[in-house]
Parts: structure tokens; C-alpha cells; sequence
């Protein structure tokens, strides 16, 4: 099971008795991928939090790939989270005076010293791989096209080769011919190096591109407070 | 990796950054500078004279005739006489004595008369003699042995002529240019104001003052004089004995104990300098941390990807530090960089006019300790952006991305 999730209650720490999220059971089978919407302000940020172990819920525990995330320290939860889980967000969000070879370097930084063995030829096969060109390595991300950071984006999500990969609004910015371009991309990656895949959206059109979809609505037992 | 996202960082805000590191190089300069002055120029005053248990002058302030006698600085109010010289030095207690005269310059530098005892008994550093780069100690009237700058600045060689001037302005219109006196000896360099001054016997000052052409050279008055005891045992009362000789008023002083006075008065001026430039570079690094904690609420984003790449909120506070101790560093490699190039071109200078020799090499156990504490205080109180880098790490979460 690569997400475990039994009894998740989520309130902030000031609020206590108003919970957020109450989510009974879900879970996420190896190598799924899963399309998660809602609507804005349904609770799907918290649920990622919770599942990349930065928030902890209030009850109930979370098992990410067999890990209890519960029961796991602060730092070990970094830990985790940058050897397993990988992120690629709605604006790529790349460190903008790092070089894209550096994004890449960066997100492997923070993992166990054996997973950082040939980090730049990783780095770059992945780069080549995804098409950008070798001149474009050590340029800031600040100067590459939206395209070109989007797939350094990727490699930077990869890098560590996560067995969870998390994505997040990642089409927002994008026409519908990048958004659909960017869809194939992802879901040959994430078949390519049997990865699960949890992808939000409130774009229900992306639905199309999974084999499981999920409305944070129906896991979600809190009602209308979002 | 770690180094590398540093220096990136800042380099990404050159702009605040070469401010921050601007103002931390000037405060390190002053620091640097005032603690490397005042080291050499107490080296160098400690240096001058060694070995000489009294020096005795007309009657005036202990630090006076300190400075003017072995300083070559300010001017004796007063002369002793040639009898009372006399009469002390052939006291039973007193091994030899040097007599000083002064009053007379040229080009600037001082003249000294004396008699050939000085390059017999005067030692400057740890008890080192006086030496001959060319020729030797004068034996005519009109001889005159240089300092190694005189010879080196005014470019003089053996068996040259020079004239010398009364008074000690660096432009005399009262020149001795009846009497020029041969340049007899190069002496080698000391580090001491023995290096500025031209050495000429007593009865070479005293033909250059008599109107008549057959003058007695006999001194009348000298200025001062260096006694060297045969114990040390006596030097108290031999101090005593001459503070209270009936002929005329005279000083005697331990030349020891004048200059841990002179150091004693400095202390103030000293400590409130230090103070000063301990206060400056608190303000800049006061700017620095103020740099730092604004590059914090710029770079909220930046946070929150690292978070989510997994970076510790240690990471983080880890960081501010690096960058901290990078612009201290550079400030400080910078400062002493500067301070270098301003020694050399000051040295000339600082011994013209105050007879001091400073070493422009910087770089002594004392100076890299103040720099060991100047970074610490930078990573003290770089611990203020630090901290905060940290607790925004713990709240950032990725919908902060």
C-alpha cells in the first residue's frame, strides 16, 4: 500500500474542537495514479501536508509507503519526505538564481548521503531526457521559458526517484496545449519508473488522464466549512 | 552544495549585500588599524632603548624627558651643565654614560652630539649594538655618522658634505654652512629614531655654535645623558642621589618605568579608540543581521520549496550563518587587504613624523584573535535572522509554495 490513511482528523492547533479534515479510511495503492479534486478551500493542501509529513494530524494516523508518519520525528519526516516523495507544484517553483542543474542538486541534498552517489550524471540524464538541452544546465531558472522550467520541475521531482509523486495544480498556468503535452510527459514518467501518482486539481477535465478519481468531498466527512 | 546556495543567495542580492559588506570592511579597518598601531608603536617605543638604567636631563616631567631624549620628540625646556655631567659620571656606581645633545636638524631629520661612548654602549631591541653598514664611528670635529633612513632618503654616501641648520624645523634660514661636516659612517638599520637621526660628537656641536675660530670645543651644556650602572642594585638610589643634587635641579629616570607610565596615560586614549571601533563594527554587523532578516521575509517562496524538498528547519538557520560568515570573512580578507596597501603607504610618513616604525604586515597572534572574535560576533548576532529563518521554516507549509 503506498497511502494508508485510518480515522484522519486535522484541526489547527488554536482550534482544536473545529476540524479541518475527518477522513475515516482511505488509501492509495503501489503504482496508482490517482486524480484528487475539490474545490478551493476543501482541505486538499492540509491532505498534502499531512501526507509530506509537514503537518502531523490531530488524530488518527497516515502511513505513506508502510511508514507511519505519526510516529516519526520532525527531522526524520524531512528525511523521509525528501528520499521518497516527490513534488512538482503549479508554478514549478524552482530557486530562480540556482541553475537548473543546482534545483536538481538541491532536492537530493537533503537525502541520505548513499542516495547521493552520481547525483549530476542523474542529473543530467534525467535533464537530457526530458529534453533540455545541455546549454540550458547551468543557466539560473530565472532564464528558462515556463516549458523549460516546468521540466526541470520534473527532474527535480525525480532526482531521488521517489515512489510517491505528488503534484499539485501543476496546469493552472498553462494553455491546453502545454497542459495536455505536460499530461502525457507526467504519465509516461510515472509508468516509466512505476511511481504513484497523486494529482490535485480542481480541473475536473483532467480526469480523463487517470484510472482513479477521487472527490475530496466524498473522503472528507467535514461539511461546509471550507 | 551548502556553500554553493550561500553564495548564490547573496550574489541574487548584490545590492544590499556589497552595502552590508562595504560598511563591515570600513569597521573592520578602523578595528584592525587602531590594534595594529598602537601593537607597533608600543613595540617600537620599547624597542628604542635597552640597557640604559637612568637618563638624566634638566629638571622637568618624567615622560618629557623620556620622549625628547630617546624619542627624539618635542624639545627640552632646559640644558644641564658639562660639569654636572661630569661630576655624575665619575661617580664609583656609574660602569658609562652617553651624553646627548640636540638642538640642531638637517633636512628635517635630527642631529644628535654625543662622544664615541654612544656606539659603545647604546643597545636598542634585546640588547643589540649599534653597526656599521659603511665606514665607522666619527674622531674628527667635523664627522658625522647616519641613521640608515637619513643616509637611504637624502641619498648620502661616504666622505659627503653636509651642512647642518639650527633649530629643528625641516627649513632652518640659520644654517652652520661654515662648518660642513663629512659624512664618516653609515650606521646599519635599528627600526628606532636612531635610523632619522645624524650622529656628530659634542665638540662638532660646540664649533658650530662658537663665534670664534679658535674655539674651545669644550661642551658647556649638553641636554641629556644615559647612564649605565654597574649594578642594578643602585639604580633607586643613584635616582635619589641625583634628583636631589644641590648644583643644579636635575631629573633622573628609569626609562622602564617612564614608558609604563607614558602606556598608563595612553590607556585612556587607547580603550576609548578601541571602544569606538568596537562600537562601529557593532552597527555594521547590527546592519548585517537587519540585511539578513530582510532577505527573510523576501524569501518566504524559497523557504517553503526548500521545506518541501525536505530541508530541516536547521537547514535553514544553517544558512543565514553561512551567509553571515561570508560577508564577515570577505569584509575581513578585504579590510586586512587594506590595511596592507595603507601601511605601506603610510610607513614613510609615520616615520617622518613620529618617529615610528610600523610594520605593514598585519597578520600577528593578537590580530587573528580580534578577527576570530569579530566573526563570532557576526555569527552571535547573525543569530537573530537565523533564529528567525528557523521558526518560519516550522510554519511553512506547501501552501506557501
Amino acid at each position: 500500500m503506498s497511502i494508508s490513511v485510518q480515522n484522519l482528523r486535522f484541526s489547527h492547533g488554536n482550534k482544536s474542537n473545529v476540524p479541518i479534515l475527518d477522513i475515516p479510511e482511505w488509501s492509495v495503492i503501489a503504482g496508482e495514479h490517482m486524480f484528487l479534486h475539490g474545490p478551493s478551500g476543501s482541505g486538499k493542501s492540509t491532505l498534502l501536508n499531512l501526507l509530506a509529513g509537514i503537518l502531523i494530524p490531530s488524530q488518527g494516523s497516515i502511513k505513506v509507503l508502510d511508514q507511519s508518519l505519526n510516529l516519526m520525528s520532525g527531522r526524520q519526516r524531512d528525511k523521509f519526505r525528501a528520499q521518497n516523495i516527490g513534488f512538482v507544484f503549479q508554478q514549478f517553483n524552482l530557486i530562480n538564481y540556482l541553475s537548473a542543474l543546482d534545483n536538481i542538486r538541491l532536492a537530493n541534498h537533503f537525502t541520505k548521503t548513499l542516495f547521493r552517489r552520481n547525483t549530476d550524471s542523474k542529473a543530467k540524464e534525467l535533464l537530457q531526457a526530458l529534453g533540455i538541452d545541455k546549454a540550458l544546465h547551468h543557466q539560473p531558472a530565472s532564464s528558462l521559458s515556463m516549458g523549460q522550467q516546468q521540466r526541470v520541475a520534473i527532474a527535480r521531482a525525480l532526482i531521488n526517484t521517489p515512489e510517491l509523486l505528488i503534484v499539485d495544480e501543476p496546469t493552472s498556468a498553462l494553455d491546453s496545449q502545454n497542459r495536455d503535452a505536460f499530461m502525457v510527459l507526467l504519465l509516461q514518467i510515472a509508468r516509466q519508473h512505476n511511481i504513484t501518482l497523486i494529482f490535485v486539481s480542481h480541473d475536473e477535465s483532467l480526469a480523463k488522464y487517470f484510472s482513479r478519481t477521487v472527490a475530496l468531498q466524498e473522503l472528507n466527512v467535514v461539511k461546509g466549512r471550507h | 552544495m551548502f556553500i554553493r546556495l550561500a553564495w548564490r543567495s547573496l550574489l541574487n542580492r548584490r545590492g544590499s549585500v556589497a552595502l552590508t559588506f562595504l560598511a563591515i570592511s570600513v569597521s573592520v579597518f578602523v578595528l584592525l588599524g587602531i590594534e595594529h598601531i598602537r601593537q607597533q608603536a608600543k613595540f617600537s617605543f620599547n624597542n628604542t632603548v635597552s640597557g640604559v638604567d637612568l637618563i638624566v636631563g634638566a629638571r622637568t616631567g618624567d615622560i618629557n624627558l623620556l620622549l625628547y631624549s630617546a624619542f627624539r620628540l618635542g624639545s627640552a625646556t632646559n640644558n644641564l651643565t658639562w660639569e654636572s655631567y661630569q661630576k655624575i659620571a665619575k661617580k664609583p656606581k656609574v660602569a658609562w654614560t652617553i651624553p646627548i645633545s640636540l638642538g640642531d636638524s638637517h633636512k628635517g631629520y635630527r642631529v644628535m652630539g654625543t662622544t664615541i661612548d654612544y656606539f659603545k654602549h647604546f643597545r636598542y631591541g634585546q640588547k643589540k649594538a649599534l653597526g656599521f653598514t659603511h665606514g665607522e664611528a666619527f674622531s674628527e670635529v667635523f664627522d658625522v655618522v647616519l641613521g640608515a633612513v637619513v643616509a637611504r632618503k637624502l641619498n648620502y654616501q661616504l666622505n659627503d658634505k653636509l651642512v647642518l641648520a639650527h633649530g629643528i624645523a625641516s627649513t632652518s634660514f640659520n644654517l652652520h654652512d661654515k662648518t660642513p661636516f663629512r659624512v664618516i659612517g653609515i650606521l646599519k638599520p635599528t627600526g628606532t629614531p636612531v635610523d632619522y637621526t645624524l650622529h656628530v660628537s659634542l665638540s662638532g656641536i660646540e664649533a658650530i655654535h662658537s663665534d670664534s675660530a679658535l674655539y674651545d670645543v669644550t661642551p658647556k651644556t649638553i641636554t641629556a645623558f644615559m647612564v649605565g650602572l654597574h649594578s642594578k642594585m643602585a639604580t633607586f638610589h643613584m635616582q635619589r642621589e641625583i634628583n636631589n643634587y644641590r648644583a643644579e635641579p636635575l631629573s633622573a629616570i628609569l626609562p622602564g618605568v617612564t614608558l609604563t607610565q607614558l602606556w598608563q596615560m595612553m590607556t585612556i586614549m587607547e580603550n576609548t579608540l578601541i571602544l569606538v571601533s568596537a562600537l562601529v563594527l557593532l552597527a555594521s554587523l547590527l546592519g548585517l543581521s537587519a540585511m539578513l532578516l530582510t532577505s527573510i521575509r523576501e524569501r518566504q517562496r524559497e523557504i517553503a520549496i526548500m521545506r518541501s524538498l525536505g530541508a530541516p528547519p536547521l537547514f535553514l538557520f544553517m544558512l543565514i550563518q553561512t551567509e553571515a560568515l561570508l560577508i564577515t570573512l570577505a569584509s575581513s580578507v578585504f579590510a586586512l587587504l587594506l590595511l596592507f596597501v595603507s601601511l605601506l603607504c603610510l610607513q614613510n610618513f609615520l616615520a617622518d613624523s613620529f618617529s615610528l616604525s610600523i610594520s605593514a604586515y598585519v597578520l600577528d597572534e593578537n590580530i587573528l584573535y580580534l578577527l576570530l572574535s569579530i566573526i563570532i560576533s557576526a555569527l552571535v548576532i547573525s543569530l537573530i535572522p537565523a533564529i528567525s529563518a528557523y521558526s518560519t521554516a516550522l510554519q511553512k507549509t506547501l501552501n506557501n509554495v
